[in-house]
């Protein structure tokens, strides 16, 4: 179903059920992605809100670069026309991000937060991210007289060997950056919700030290750890993931 | 060797379909005849003019890549003067093409609706699909319902508003659809096709927020009455005078509650339909219907092609009660996606045959018109 948002078309889905779940999907990534998870807390008698963040799936794209803030303030005024009042929230990687940030800025204000493999904190790889900076930036100096087409096919190449989404969607590169430049360790702390997190031992997106990191900030949250898991947990052990999760929500 | 031009993009929110229709149903099929020149003009969504073979491979829009290949190109340049001229600039090493029949294969508003058409009158040259009338009514909810009334083919009731009086009268509206329409209801902006920004509405609540979405996308919204124990079938005709209908055809519904965009265009994996096509299962072809209510919706699809003066090519919808057997008219697709090459197929015709036969009708109405004396000797300007 379609609704109008601030002038933003968006994709959304709805089923209802006294308590209602509300999914956030990563970055790339639609609320299709999350289907799994939607059927398995469908399957457990929660209803679940799912729907295509700007600039994804079949919603419209901002009509200005975004960052986190813009997101937690879109989540907020989404809730408010669809008129649900979720009883839990789930963030699968930027999605998660938002979340913390909307928890923090009062646009989310649900007793319970599952975070899965959750971006937002930037700094981990510092070293890394620089290193990476500066050969993009050298990279583009040397490859300056190949032909257009060939240059952009090794950029492409290299921001896919390094595990950046930068490119996953060209029409929102500003976006992107901006919304990971914001490191959300302190904002966290904010966070009032009873939280959940899960990390898998072999992501290397959103490896476990952030979900360690975000269990200091947040407090009385729970980390679960899977081993073997990669940063797709809702695609690589969806039955693992539903069990953590129901298991928590009906506490 | 007959010079092509196949347009397609466009100011449209059907811009991503009509890539798909030119590239997959139009551009390769006339190639393979190797009968052709075939020409790409492509029409950003901002409404630029672009004309360059790269523009008709696919993966130039798939990767995204068409961005950067828009601010190296140089805009196409089009003349009027002596037939339709394409060029890409004014330099010594510019090409320049004289064309001999346009293939529109936009979807939408600034195409379908037949402010192309009206472009290719002024240029005198040969088109293939709808003339400049046809696919504006065609195009125009509102009006194709007002014409189906006048030509006595059955429609369901509705009302129709326009943007500012719905902001000046919104509860006052709300009202006069509660009390004149019977629920469940389908809000719709007057002129889009490919079922954007359609909502079936359930309650007063949902009504208003698919109003508020509809004209997102229109000035013009209409609100219609659901046909009870629903059977969507839809036509596709080629012909001039004398129309040619494929099979019937039977969307079946899976998990939305109508016939969508997304169903139409995204569904059968994350991608989508590998060939992006309408995919044939979502649908039933030919539709499995008693013999009789076949014939019927059949008849009256033909009736409709003809009522609206449709030429070319056109897709009739309909809309079928199935417990009382009755056959409404719903909308006309003047240009349907990937021209329904699907179900062209399954009634014997070849992509292939199907575009080389509407460029012959595109030929047959152009000469039929050029018989027709436009000028008038008078001496009317003596006396000034």
């Amino acid at each position: 179903m379609k609704i109008l948002i601030d002038d933003l078309v968006i994709n959304y889905r709805l089923n209802k059920a006294p308590k209602i779940v509300l999914l956030l999907h990563g970055w790339g990534d639609t609320g299709n992605g999350l289907k799994n998870l939607e059927d398995g807390l469908m399957e457990a008698g929660y209803g679940v809100l799912s729907l295509d963040l700007p600039g994804f799936g079949l919603s419209d794209n901002p009509k200005s670069p975004w960052g986190l803030g813009d997101y937690a303030a879109f989540v907020g005024s989404f809730l408010k026309k669809v008129k649900v009042n979720p009883y839990a929230v789930i963030g699968h990687s930027n999605g998660g991000a938002i979340a913390i940030k909307a928890y923090s800025t009062g646009y989310l204000k649900s007793p319970k937060l599952v975070l899965i493999a959750a971006a937002g904190i930037r700094t981990n790889y510092n070293l890394r991210n620089k290193t990476f900076r500066l050969i993009a930036k050298f990279g583009k100096i040397l490859t300056f007289v190949l032909p257009r087409g060939y240059r952009d096919k090794l950029k492409r190449k290299f921001y896919d060997k390094i595990g950046s989404d930068l490119l996953i969607k060209e029409d929102l590169i500003e976006t992107f950056k901006k919304v990971v430049s914001e490191d959300l360790r302190v904002t966290a702390k904010s966070v009032a919700a009873k939280t959940l997190m899960i990390y898998g031992d072999k992501d290397m997106a959103t490896p476990v030290s952030y979900g360690e990191i975000y269990k200091q900030s947040i407090s009385g949250s729970k980390l679960v750890v899977l081993p073997g898991v990669g940063h797709f947990i809702h695609l690589e052990v969806p039955e693992k993931l539903i069990k953590e999760v129901v298991g928590f929500l009906n506490v | 060797m007959k010079k092509i031009l196949v347009v397609f993009g466009g100011r449209s929110v059907e811009h991503d379909v009509s890539i798909i229709t030119a590239i997959n149903s139009v551009i390769k099929p006339l190639r393979l005849t190797k009968k052709y020149q075939v020409e790409p003009l492509y029409i950003t969504k901002e409404g630029k003019w672009f004309w360059d073979e790269s523009l008709s491979n696919i993966e130039t829009y798939s990767s995204g890549k068409i961005a950067n290949l828009t601010k190296k190109l140089k805009p196409a340049d089009i003349s009027f003067n002596d037939g339709l001229i394409i060029s890409n600039g004014k330099s010594f090493n510019s090409k320049k093409v004289k064309i001999d029949i346009v293939f529109p294969a936009l979807h939408g508003t600034y195409g379908e609706d037949g402010d192309l058409m009206g472009l290719l009158e002024m240029a005198g040259v040969a088109y293939v699909g709808c003339g400049v009338l046809a696919s504006a009514v065609a195009m125009d909810k509102v009006i194709s319902k007002q014409l189906a009334i006048a030509n006595k083919i059955p429609i369901t009731n509705f009302l129709f508003y326009q943007d500012k009086d719905y902001k000046a009268n919104s509860s006052k509206i709300i009202n006069e659809i509660n009390t004149n329409l019977n629920w469940p209801l389908f809000v719709k902006p007057a002129h889009l096709g490919s079922s954007i920004g359609i909502t079936r509405v359930k309650n007063n609540e949902e009504l208003e927020t698919a109003i508020e979405l509809a004209f997102h996308y229109d000035s013009l919204v209409l609100v219609e009455e659901e046909v009870s124990n629903l059977i969507e079938v839809t036509l596709p005709i080629i012909g001039n005078e004398v129309p040619e209908p494929a099979y019937l055809e039977r969307p079946t519904l899976q998990k939305t509650d109508f016939f969508d965009f997304e169903a139409k265009y995204l569904r059968g994996g994350k991608k989508g339909s590998k060939n992006g096509q309408a995919s044939s299962s979502y649908s039933q072809v030919p539709a499995v219907l008693p013999k009789k209510l076949y014939k019927q919706a059949e008849e009256l699809g033909v009736k409709i092609y003809k009522s609206f003066g449709l030429t070319g090519i056109a897709r009739v919808d309909m809309l079928i009660d199935s417990k009382v057997g009755k056959v409404y008219f719903n909308e006309i697709n003047p240009l349907p996606g990937s021209l329904y090459s699907h179900n062209f197929q399954k009634f014997g015709l070849s992509n292939v045959e199907l575009v080389e036969k509407l460029l012959f009708f595109a030929m047959e109405r152009f000469e039929q018109k050029n018989k027709i004396n436009s000028s008038f000797a008078t001496n009317y300007l003596k006396q000034f």
